[in-house]
């Protein structure tokens, strides 16, 4: 690693390790992260990652509570239900990172171009950004669901179609500001051209708001997206997701109640995860 | 002083006018302007240095633009080493090896996540296509001429001084090796004795390079310091033109008299700041007032000046004022 | 000599993540009645902390004040708490600052704002020693509450005529042309100019004893601030006030103080009348300072720019802090910091080539 970029990475960690919430944050996200690409990585071999076979019934006794046999409890079909979140992890952390990804980027690139443009061409982009804002994610999730079927890869598309916008924005205004700034006047004095002063001066500039905005959103992605499967939307039983689970469990609340609140909890926490982790960036961004 | 008779840089009615917009509708043509810079012509001599010196909102930074096409021009022609360069026909690669820009604010000038070698080397890969070797060469030469030390070539801007700043922005403006370097407030931002430090450093390399320098500036000490002509701006107008000593000798435009008056001296026994008297404010750009623009403020206006704007008029041999009555300033 | 404001080695430093800096190092210096004070001095000197020091305005988590006193007519300002510095702040001591748009507040009008600053003097000569305001600090209550009618004469539609008077009294004393229809606009919709002499009006409306100018012309045009110094001047007189006018430029100094100031570093360099400071400057961080101001053209003046640059305040210093860009420096420079003794009648300054003036004050080397 370079020694400036050393130096930085070693700086953030220290300033991570001071802001106890941020720490949290980020211990929450890296689990998450890891786990999703274990699960993902035993499927890919076909191997068995979880103590029991997600969906396979009766592995132990139905609604049983947690145990040292099973973490979680067993469900009403006697399945594991610890083995079914942990299988579950990837659909969340995936679409949330996808989506929050690609949002970023069509918004990161929209934005700067309209700001830099101008005149028609902004007034279009711009527009256009409100059309697509306008749009209801749940509305259109299910119209998509109608259209294409249900699915983790077709919740994510739909998603994806309508997520941009408020980064667009951000990234309009941003670019704005730095537009001001005399570096890129320098810049065309050097005889760059708009695109190469948007990639090497704008982008790079405009990034660390966006990002900072992009890690606390991952949160609300996990939340729709959990909302989706929830409605049935996204997987088919006996295919395990968060949301679904939720949905599944509910009228198990009286009997079995950690059956409801386990997915419930965990949705909750990679909400937390994430939304730590983004304040504390923006806080280690303030102080810088 | 003046080195050659040659002129560099030629203005002829030069103007730049931003239409305002009312309303709500994006496609509307506009019947209000700002008459930013207001047919400005003016000469700047090879190897000299002109102040342009105004209060806020007198345009002087427009005109900078303008003259760096930074800004299409409304207006009017600007003639650069002979060629007229507003017929859109021009290769800006071209040009911009001859003029060059420091601005004023060195936190601003420079790309903070972007090497300070990498920031000085940028017209030089962007204009010359040079390589890597050339560029860090010329690189290397920029440093020493502006007094840094090599290793700043790696550094981000962030770990700088704003002196040190300013030299970086400097650096970078004379790796083409230009012609003309318009400085644009180069030491309003800056300490004292810093100031004190790029002023001596403009200079050398004035004098090592053969520069001419167009000094933008509000500062009236720092303008007599360092320029041999000087054009006063009022409100898109220049006002009065000529050398430097003249004027500041024998200002004869009342705005010109006004503004050398409220300059600060550093000197308790000359304590010309008490004397001032000036009333008014800068007039809206939106709505000046008809006729001569100074005329709400002026002592000596008088009836012509509320309807006809003053063209400039030689008072001396290259001393050009814009007022009806500067008889009366004699 | 009888002082109004005595500042005796004053220190306060501020303490972040990154370090502790020390802005002010046993700061000593005396502000006379009806004078001008100008304190010069290059960013990051401590002039603008020595300005918060005085009105009780430091930033009170990074900054604190590790000793020293502020003595204003008697009392000691740094030892009292916020209730009792908020008696002083607004009303015996005013302060303006460099940019009036933050100053003033945006949603109300110039009057109203106006209005308020003679309500807290009306109220402090009938003996109540508060008034209920939103945007001047809250006293504390101190004997019966303040009558309603003095309450409403704040608002615009039921504003006395008396009191309507006074506003356009104190606009005209600064030279606000039309002052009936300055008093119906929003700040914004004024000139930096105009803004500035509005602050002066509401400050010098209290008739403070001290008025601390921080850096006021500094974002005016040049003869905008020509404009607005001259009636400082002039009000000056008016209202029997002293001025603490802090800036960077000495030219302005020059122009309409006293006494002269210089800081450096945290340091105050040197102190004495205005004519004495320009003519035969002790310092030799003045001297640098006179020699580094362009007077004339390039043919004729030569610059002599002060080589190097600022130290670091993060990193404590031994001896005094100008050695490394002094030209006289001695071996002792580096070993000990001069102390600020009174070298010539009412001429301070901490050099080790300056003695002190015999007779006076005993030797501390």
């Amino acid at each position: 690693m370079k020694p400036n970029t050393r130096t930085r990475l070693f700086g953030s960690l220290r300033l991570i390790s001071r802001n106890k919430e941020a720490l949290i944050g980020t211990v929450i996200v890296v689990g998450f992260i890891l786990t999703a690409s274990a699960v993902t990585l035993s499927n890919l071999f076909g191997i068995q990652l979880t103590p029991y076979n997600p969906i396979a019934q009766n592995v132990g006794p139905p609604l049983a509570p947690p145990s040292s046999a099973h973490l979680l409890g067993t469900d009403v079909g006697g399945r594991d239900v610890f083995s079914r979140i942990v299988v579950a992890t990837p659909n969340d952390v995936a679409v949330s990172l996808v989506v929050v990804g690609v949002a970023l980027a069509v918004g990161a690139m929209i934005g700067s171009i309209a700001a830099f443009r101008g005149g028609l061409l902004d007034e279009v982009l711009m527009r256009f950004t409100d059309v697509i804002f306008a749009l209801p994610a749940l509305v259109l999730a299910m119209a998509i669901g109608i259209v294409l079927g249900v699915g983790v890869t077709n919740m994510m598309i739909a998603l994806m179609i309508i997520w941009w916008p408020p980064y667009a924005r951000l990234a309009r205004g941003e670019a704005l500001r730095v537009a001001h700034q005399n570096y890129i006047e320098a810049a065309r004095l050097s005889g760059i051209g708009t695109m190469k002063i948007l990639s090497k001066h704008v982008l790079r500039n405009i990034i660390v708001t966006m990002l900072v905005y992009a890690t606390l959103d991952i949160g609300t992605v996990i939340l729709v997206y959990s909302g989706l499967s929830y409605l049935g939307l996204s997987v088919r039983p006996p295919q395990p997701d968060w949301g679904e689970m939720v949905s599944a469990y509910q009228d198990y609340m009286l009997t079995a109640p950690w059956l409801p609140i386990i997915p419930g909890s965990i949705i909750a926490m990679g909400v937390i995860g994430f939304s730590l982790l983004g304040d504390g960036l923006r806080d280690m961004l303030e102080a810088r | 002083m003046v080195k050659e008779v040659e002129p560099i840089l030629q203005t002829t009615e030069l103007s730049k006018y931003f239409p305002v917009k009312r309303g709500l509708n994006p496609f509307s043509k506009s019947k209000t302007f700002v008459r930013a810079v207001d047919q400005v012509s003016m000469t700047m001599w090879k190897g000299s240095t002109i102040a342009v010196v105004g209060e806020s909102g007198c345009g002087k930074t427009t005109l900078a633009r303008t003259i760096a096409l930074l800004t299409k021009p409304t207006n009017g022609d600007v003639v650069f080493n002979g060629k007229s360069i507003v017929n859109g026909k021009t290769d800006l690669r071209l040009l911009y090896r001859d003029l060059q820009m420091v601005f004023q604010d060195p936190e601003s000038s420079l790309d903070p996540n972007i090497k300070v070698g990498n920031t000085i080397g940028e017209p030089l890969e962007g204009l010359m296509g040079w390589g890597k070797e050339e560029v860090a060469n010329a690189v290397e030469k920029s440093l020493a001429a502006v007094g840094l030390p090599p290793d700043c070539v790696d550094r981000l801007p962030g770990q700088l001084s704003g002196g040190q700043k300013q030299r970086v922005a400097i650096a970078r403006a004379i790796s083409p090796q230009p012609k003309l370097v318009i400085l644009d407030e180069p030491t309003s931002a800056l300490d004292a004795s810093v100031q004190a430090q790029i002023l001596r450093l403009l200079l050398q390399l004035q004098k090592d390079y053969t520069l001419s320098y167009m000094l933008i500036t509000h500062n009236i000490a720092v303008a007599e310091y360092l320029s041999d002509f000087m054009a006063v701006m009022y409100s898109g107008n220049i006002v009065e033109y000529g050398l430097t000593e003249e004027i500041m000798a024998k200002p004869r435009h009342p705005y010109t008299i006004a503004l050398i008056a409220s300059a600060p001296i550093a000197n308790p026994w000359k304590r010309n700041l008490l004397q001032v008297e000036i009333r008014g404010e800068v007039p809206s750009a939106i709505n000046p007032p008809p006729g001569c623009k100074f005329n709400p403020r002026c002592p000596y206006a008088e009836g012509i000046c509320t309807r006809e704007i003053p063209k400039l008029q030689e008072v001396s041999p290259g001393h050009l004022v814009a007022c009806h009555f500067v008889e009366k300033t004699a | 000599m009888g002082s109004l404001l005595r500042i005796e080695d004053l220190s306060v430093c501020y303490e972040s993540t990154a370090g502790r800096v020390t802005a002010l190092d046993n700061v000593s210096l005396d502000i006379r009645p009806n004078e001008l004070l100008a304190v010069v001095g290059e960013s990051g000197c401590g002039k603008s902390t020595l300005a918060l020091s005085i009105i009780g305005l430091l930033p009170n988590p990074p900054a604190r004040v590790l000793k020293g006193e502020v003595e204003f007519k008697g009392t000691n300002l740094v030892q009292l708490g916020q209730s009792r510095m908020r008696e002083y702040r607004g009303t015996e001591i005013a302060m303006i600052f460099q940019e009036p748009l933050s100053s003033l507040n945006p949603v109300y009008r110039v009057g109203d704002q106006i209005a308020e600053a003679i309500m807290v003097k009306r109220s402090r000569e009938e003996g109540h020693a508060s008034v209920e305001s939103d945007f001047m600090q809250k006293t504390h209550k101190v004997g019966p509450p303040p009558p309603k009618a003095s309450r409403q004469l704040r608002y615009r539609g039921r504003m006395t005529s008396e009191l309507k008077d006074k506003i356009i009294a104190s606009l005209k004393l600064v030279r606000i042309p039309d002052p009936e229809q300055v008093m119906e606009r929003y700040p914004f919709e004024l000139s930096g100019g105009m803004r500035q002499r509005i602050m002066i009006a509401m400050a010098l409306s209290q008739e403070p004893a001290l008025l601390i100018a921080d850096e006021p012309t500094t974002a005016l045009d040049v003869t905008t601030q020509a404009q607005v110094l001259k009636l400082m001047k002039e009000l000056m007189d008016k209202v029997k006030t002293s001025v603490l006018l802090i800036t960077h430029d000495l030219a302005v100094a020059c122009q309409v103080a006293e006494r002269v100031a210089v800081m450096y570093a945290g340091d105050v360099v040197e102190a004495s009348n205005v004519f004495d400071l320009f003519s035969k400057p002790l310092h030799p961080y003045t001297e640098g300072l006179l020699s580094c101001l362009p007077t004339g053209s390039k043919n004729k003046v030569e610059l002599k720019p002060i080589p190097g640059s600022v130290p670091d305040l993060r990193h404590p210093i031994i001896g005094c802090k100008y050695t490394s860009r002094c030209p006289y420096a001695m071996k002792v420079c580096s070993e000990k910091k001069p102390d600020f003794i009174e070298a010539k009648e009412t001429h301070e300054v901490a050099c080790f080539l300056h003695g002190e003036r015999s007779g006076t004050n005993p030797s501390n080397n």
